[in-house]
């Protein structure tokens, strides 16, 4: 890129500094929505079970609860600015150190499906443009069609059915086997053969985009007058395939990665209820059912800034993918 | 407009006496739904080395394919050569492998399109292309000197080679096209419409530059053009095509000035009736337009829009007749029916 180094930081910067009123606005409308939201975490936390009135008392000041909802909102929002995310009600402990706990599980998950997808998707997707209209073309094609449609829970469900349940090749949950204490590599093998099913059905939806973009991109350089202009040149048709057509094929598979994270995230989430993979998502969906606000806004807010850090990337990469996009 | 001027009858005899191209019976084709169509049907085209050879006719009369089928390469799948043979430098490139040909393309024959926008990579820069090409055709040695003193040598500064396509000018960026055309030495440069989408000043520049570049390299260059105007500032030898055929060939001095094809005397009238040559669009003083591929006219190609058609014409396709030096395809230069 030509002399963008120090537009660059700026960009980014200034970036940043545009999304702080974003993020203010998310914790605002979270909180609200969270605590609008019918049931009592009081309640969820002591169980349906009589207690005294005192007791209920005593937990509901423990945890703030007694004030107002635009107290607790102003309180809440100071101690996000001290870097203060609260305190868990349902694990008892701060919801930044239980959240950290279990953010290297997801991510190796998102991870895996990540490169995974984007690694089968882009196979499919040159495979068919380079055969376009042949059977395998078709084929890809028609996974691909099938793939996006299939929602993450439905596809997690059937992989579990079937290679689970009936073949029995493959556990259906968990981080790893508890029958028997695997150590070392073993171990490793072991969260291996575990992540296998989750990864799967998480990726499915993305390779089946990938391979779609990764097909229409190609067959659309492939067919652009640069190209055939450098094949009057002599560049031989693999080295347009992978020097120029590849090129092309990155910015949808940036735009996948980046602008679809939102999607990733959310299909973690189902992925790893469906799978009991003890992960963020997880515990979402566990704070979800207990009621567990803080852990719950903590997620989200983190959530939040991931995807707008992850986007301010994209856009980078984008820039600098492509000489053409100027960042302002 | 080589040094010494000669058309091919009074060769040099010092030059090789081979030309840098001669393309014999070449029929290219296009396969569309239910048949074929004939875009090119070329008996004889030749460019001697050291010379500038135009190709004219209106638009849709098979200029670019014929580009084309010298690189033996289209820019739709649906098009082929079906017949002939087309000696570059000794090779043919109907029957050559295609490995062969990918060689030969951009190192014994450099493209020049109309289109410079579109005919480098947007997300590569300039230096990146050019070095591509070099180094695809194993030249390896001092790349980078190289690609930089083509720049240099078609106007432009070494700051051009970290360029991105969207960076320049129109004129810079066919002064690029001429570079990489340049850029592995080759004895022939095909150029179609270089000049046609510049602006009036540039394309006089452009049309200086491949002057200049012809005479210092002694280049052979197949030019590509609506303009007449142009055909009589730098070409040699000319070539009038006219729905896939050549109707009339030879020096450009003597088709300008008795032209024997009632379709290029058109031509020319029209060229000389209006002020701007080098408008895209050509002038011809004739009625009528050119028919497309699926309704070519039987006999001669032009009678139904010549203003000499005989009974003959529409029944039989001409031959070539010598008149004055020039070889023209027309029914009127047979001693039989000469007379009209
Ligand atoms: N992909 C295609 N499918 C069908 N016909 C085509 C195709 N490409 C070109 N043709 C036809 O081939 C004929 C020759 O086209 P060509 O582009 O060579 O003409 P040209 O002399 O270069 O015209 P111009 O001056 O407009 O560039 C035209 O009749 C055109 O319609
Ligand atoms: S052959 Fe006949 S129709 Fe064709 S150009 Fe000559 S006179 Fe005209
Ligand atoms: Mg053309």
């Amino acid at each position: 890129m030509s002399g963008s180094g120090m537009s660059l930081w700026r960009y980014a910067a200034l970036r940043i500094v545009q999304s702080l009123p974003l993020i203010l606005g998310i914790i605002v409308i979270n909180f609200l929505l969270i605590n609008l939201a019918p049931g009592d975490p009081v309640t969820a936390l002591i169980g349906e079970f009589p207690a005294p009135a005192e007791y209920i008392e005593t937990v509901r000041e423990q945890f703030g609860l007694d004030q107002s909802l635009g107290m607790r909102m102003l309180t809440y929002i100071g101690n996000i600015l001290q870097g203060e995310l609260g305190f868990s009600f349902n694990y008892r402990v701060p919801v930044l150190e239980l959240v950290l706990g279990r953010l290297g599980r997801t991510l190796v998950l998102m991870i895996t499906t990540i490169v995974f997808a984007t690694a089968v998707g882009l196979g499919l997707g040159i495979m068919a443009a380079k055969w376009k209209d042949s059977p395998l073309d078709k084929l890809a094609v028609g996974f691909a069609t099938v793939g996006y449609s299939i929602p993450v829970f439905w596809s997690g469900q059937l992989l579990i059915l079937l290679f689970a349940v009936r073949l029995g090749w493959l556990p259906s949950s968990g981080l790893r086997s508890t029958r028997i204490a695997y150590e070392g590599f073993a171990l490793y093998g072991d969260m291996a053969r575990h992540m296998i099913l989750p990864v799967l059905a998480l990726s499915l939806r993305y390779i089946a985009l990938t391979t779609r973009l990764t097909r229409s991109s190609l067959i659309e350089t492939l067919n652009s007058d640069y190209v055939v202009a450098a094949r009057t040149r002599g560049i031989p048709a693999t080295r347009i395939l992978w020097n120029h057509g590849l090129r092309a094929a990155a910015t949808p598979i940036i735009t996948i990665i980046g602008y679809h994270f939102t999607f990733i995230v959310a299909g973690s989430a189902l992925v790893e209820t469906v799978f009991g993979w003890p992960g963020v998502g997880r515990l979402m969906y566990e704070s979800i059912g207990a009621r567990d606000y803080p852990t719950l806004l903590g997620i989200l807010l983190m959530v939040s800034i991931a995807v707008i850090i992850v986007n301010l990337i994209t856009d980078i990469v984008y820039a600098f993918i492509d000489p053409r996009i100027k960042y302002d | 407009m080589s040094s010494t001027p000669h058309t091919q009858t009074e060769m040099n005899p010092q030059a090789r006496p081979e030309p840098i191209l001669d393309i014999q019976n070449l029929i290219t084709e296009i396969r569309v739904p239910g048949r074929s169509l004939r875009p090119v049907e070329i008996e004889r085209l030749v460019v001697p080395r050291g010379q500038v050879v135009g190709i004219v006719g209106e638009s849709g009369s098979g200029k670019s394919m014929t580009a084309y089928s010298i690189l033996n390469l289209f820019p739709t799948a649906a098009a082929r050569i079906h017949s002939g043979s087309i000696l570059l430098d000794g090779v043919d490139m109907v029957t050559a492998r295609e490995n062969e040909r990918v060689r030969i393309r951009g190192d014994k024959v450099g493209m020049v399109f109309q289109d410079y926008a579109m005919s480098f990579n947007p997300v590569i820069s300039i230096g990146k292309q050019l070095m591509e090409q070099l180094l695809t055709h194993g030249r390896h040695e001092n790349a980078k000197a190289k690609v930089l003193s083509v720049l240099n040598e078609v106007g432009l500064s070494a700051e051009v080679f970290s360029r991105y396509p969207h960076e320049l000018s129109g004129g810079m960026l066919q002064r690029v096209g001429i570079a990489s055309a340049l850029v592995c030495d080759p004895p022939l440069i095909v150029a179609d419409e270089p000049t046609t989408a510049l602006d009036v000043t540039v394309q006089a520049q452009i049309l200086e530059l491949l002057k200049r570049i012809q005479q210092e390299r002694n280049l052979s260059i197949l030019l590509i053009t609506h303009d007449l105007g142009i055909v009589a500032e730098i070409c040699d030898l000319v070539y009038v095509m006219y729905v896939g055929q050549i109707v009339e060939h030879g020096t450009v001095h003597k088709i300008f000035k008795s032209p024997a094809h009632p379709y290029t005397q058109g031509l020319l009238q029209g060229a000389s009736s209006v002020q701007s040559v080098g408008t895209h669009e050509i002038r011809v003083a004739i009625q009528g337009s050119i028919p497309g591929l699926t309704e070519i006219p039987s006999g001669c190609r032009f009678h139904d829009r010549c203003p000499y058609t005989m009974d003959i014409c529409r029944t039989q396709e001409p031959g070539f007749y010598e008149v004055n030096g020039l070889q023209a395809a027309c029914w009127l230069h047979d001693p039989e029916h000469s007379h009209g």
